[in-house]
Order: structure tokens, then sequence, then C-alpha cells
């Protein structure tokens, strides 16, 4: 039943899409909302203490985040494979990523009593999936620095 | 230093077109190049092959390949009586087509659809279940007039070429993972290639037709068989399935038969001729063997 195969198909795509936006849209509101709120903790990815802060205590903070592409995601991609060009439908996927992998970072850094944290660094390094070379689990994007306690806050 | 706090730009690192519209430009797009690539094939095909001689068919694939190839047959080995009797009717209705380059083997598949197939080298492939369909010799004659008919407009090699072009085409998609999207171009590459089809399919029948009036004088029996058939109503997906089969069968092309039949002026009505004892014990051990 070839026709029946690519009904269901076509249904799961369009679930698999317009479920993959609606989680999309509502975590972008939540990383938006986030990063106004901690906006005034900086993340810098200066190696280097700039001169005039003067540091009590620091400590390595990080924040990661694994993703995983859904259905119509992979859909996309898989076509686009074909043709080349750039793959557009991972792009939203790995820029909220990122910047949530960043927004944990601020977190703890701020749980643990930090007031910045510098010398700020992603990675991203791929999950395998247990079948080989065949697909991906989903990657993790890291991201570590130096939380740092300054006596005085820096103004 | 002071710290000037700034929120992230969150529109550069995401393009932001719409997912949907990229979907459905790159699967109208992957349709499009299957199609054209289809229906080019077709073309090449129906150009190349009635120039390719019938020894060069004959010396590729007038041995065993069909063996090879596989349809479970046990008495592949041993020369079967039922096979013998299809080869002596094949044989007389051939004599209707004396410029014929073939040496014909009808071979019998254990299948239980109905079904014939014209394969290059000469084989007539004929399913059990077809064997049992049929009522007369007249019904089994035109449907082995109508592979013969195909022998002669080389339907055969043609088909194979479209076959194998688009097998080709679509295995590249399929191995690049892009799932369903695959079977959807294959399908729409299929339905590039009906017209073709369709066409070899009525030129097919009115030589099936023209041998079944020569040998026995009369064209009754041809267009009952295809009446018995489960006219494909009901369910769209029937309908739509119908259409993709190999000999899909529709009012429509009965009534071309008889048309056809009009014109050249065969007589519709006549004595039908019995099934050889042979075929019709085939009809007994496929139906013992395919009820419940």
């Amino acid at each position: 039943m070839e026709i029946a195969n690519l009904v269901v198909f076509l249904v799961l795509l369009l679930v698999a899409f317009f479920v993959g936006e609606w989680l999309e849209r509502s975590h972008v509101q939540s990383i938006r909302r986030r990063e106004e709120l901690w906006q005034r903790m900086p993340a810098i990815t200066f190696r280097r203490v700039p001169e005039a802060w003067n540091v009590a205590d620091a400590g390595m903070v990080m924040g990661s985040t694994v993703v995983s592409v859904d259905y119509f995601k992979r859909f996309l991609a898989g076509l686009r494979f074909l043709v080349g060009g750039r793959v557009r439908s991972y792009e939203s996927l790995l820029d909220r990523a990122r910047r949530e992998a960043v927004l944990r970072l601020k977190k703890q850094a701020m749980d643990l009593g930090y007031h910045a944290v510098v010398n700020v660094r992603l990675e991203t390094s791929r999950l395998a999936n247990g079948r080989g070379s065949e697909g991906t689990a989903g990657v993790e994007i890291l991201a570590f620095g130096t939380g740092l306690k300054l006596q005085q806050p820096a103004a | 230093m002071s710290f000037d706090p700034r929120l992230p730009d969150d529109r550069v690192n995401v393009s932001g077109t719409n997912p949907l519209a990229e979907a459905g430009l790159l699967v109208g797009g992957l349709v499009a190049v299957v199609v054209a690539i289809a229906v080019a094939s077709s073309l090449v095909m129906e150009w190349l092959v009635p120039r390719l001689p019938t020894s060069l068919e004959m010396r590729v694939f007038g041995g065993g390949w069909l063996a090879s190839l596989g349809p479970d047959d046990a008495e592949q080995g041993a020369p079967d009586r039922r096979e013998a009797s299809l080869k002596a009717l094949v044989d007389r209705l051939a004599l209707h087509w004396p410029e014929s380059p073939y040496d014909f083997k009808p071979m019998l598949w254990e299948e239980e659809s109905p079904n014939a197939f014209a394969l290059p080298g000469g084989w007539i492939g004929v399913t059990t279940g077809l064997l049992a369909e049929v009522d007369s010799e007249n019904e089994l004659a035109f449907v082995l007039g109508h592979e013969i008919g195909h022998f002669r407009n080389r339907d055969h090699l043609k088909g194979l070429g479209r076959g194998l072009a688009l097998g080709i085409v679509l295995s590249a998609v399929g191995l690049s993972g892009v799932g369903a999207a695959g079977d959807l171009a294959g399908l729409a590459g299929g339905l590039a290639q009906r017209s073709f089809d369709r066409e070899q399919e009525s030129d097919a029948d009115e030589f099936g037709l023209g041998v079944v009036a020569a040998e026995y004088g009369h064209v009754a029996g041809a267009a009952e068989f295809f009446r018995r058939m489960p006219d494909p109503e009901g369910l769209l997906g029937e309908k739509v399935e119908a259409y993709l089969s190999t000999h899909p069968i529709s009012e429509e092309r009965i009534q071309e038969l008889e048309a056809y039949a009009d014109e050249q002026g065969f007589a519709r009505e006549g004595e039908l001729s019995a099934l050889p004892e042979e075929l019709i014990e085939a009809d007994d051990a496929t139906s013992d063997g395919g009820e419940d």
C-alpha cells in the first residue's frame, strides 16, 4: 500500500512540523525572557581578567544542552543534502541550543555566587546513537568559563 | 572598563525562512527532476530499442537468466507438463506472426494473482493464478497473444530500460535518506511513465485480439476474461493502485477492445475451445493450495 504509506508519512510530517514549531516558539520566548532577566550578569570571552576587577575567588562554571532533530527537520535536511546549500532547518535548533547553554552557564555562576564569567567557550560534540554512523542521537552544546567573585562587583 | 549589558542578536544565525515553503520547494524540485528523467529515459528507449537487433537480445537474455533471477520455481529444472502445453499453445499462436525472430519460452510462476509478463529473450512468464482464472483456451490465447504483441513491439525491452533508468535515479535519491519523499518521487516517476505503458498495453491488446481472431475465427472470450476480473471500484486507494498495476483492467480497456474488434470485422461470438487437460490440472492444484 504505497498510497497509505504516503498518507501516513504526510500526516506524521505535518504533526511533527506543527508540534515542533510550537515547542520552538515557546522555547525562544523562554530564552528571550531569561536573557533579559540575566543580562546584567557578564559572560564574556576575554581570556584575561580586566585589570580594574578585584577578584576574590574563581572557579569553573558550565552549562550544557543536548538537542536532537525532529522528524520534520530531519526530512527537510535530508532533502537539502541532495542539492546542497544552507541547512536552514537546523539553524534555529542549534541557535536555541547555544543560547540555552550560555543561559545555564550564567545560572550556575549566579547560583554559586559569582559576579561574572570570563573566558567563556562553546563546544559541540556529536552523540552516537548506537547504530554506527547511521544518523545521530543528537549534539551536546557545552558552554564553560571561569566564574569570578569580585570584591567590588563590575560596574 | 564598564560593562554595558546587551541582549544577544537572535536573527543573524537563523535564516527565518518558512520551513514548509522550503520543504514544498525541495519536494517539488525532486519530483520534477525524477519525472523529467522518467520521461526522458522513456523517450530514449522508444528511440533506441527498435534499433537493437533481436540477435543481440537473444545472446544476452536467451539463456537461463530468469532462473538465476529466481522466481521461486521448484519445477524449473525438469520439463513441466503444463509448460510444455503452454509452449504448444504459444507456438501455435506465434504462427500468426510469421516474421517472429523469437523462440518463445513460456514459464510458469507459482503466484496467486493472475498475470503474465513478456521478458527479454522470448520468455513469457505466466502465473498459476492466471491458469486458475481462465475458463477457456480462447481467454488464455488472448493473454498470450497480448504478450506476443509486446514482443512484436519490443515493449519488454523498453519497459526494462525505463524501469532501470528510474530505478537508478530512485536508488540515488533513496540513498540520501529522504525517506518517503523518495517514495513520492518514485510514484510520480511511475505515473509519468504510465502513458507509455498505456499505449503499449492497448497496442498489445489489439495484436492479441488479431491473433485470437486469426486462430479461432472469432474473438469470443477475449474481453469476457477482463469482465470477470474484479473491477476496481470503491476506495480511492484501490483505484489508484489499479491504475498503477502492470495490467490495469478498466471498463475503458474492454470498450476499446470491443470497438477494435468491430472495426476489424472480427466476429464477437463463437464457440469457445476447452483448455488443454494439463492446464486444467494446474488450475485445480492452485485452487487447492490457494484457498484458505
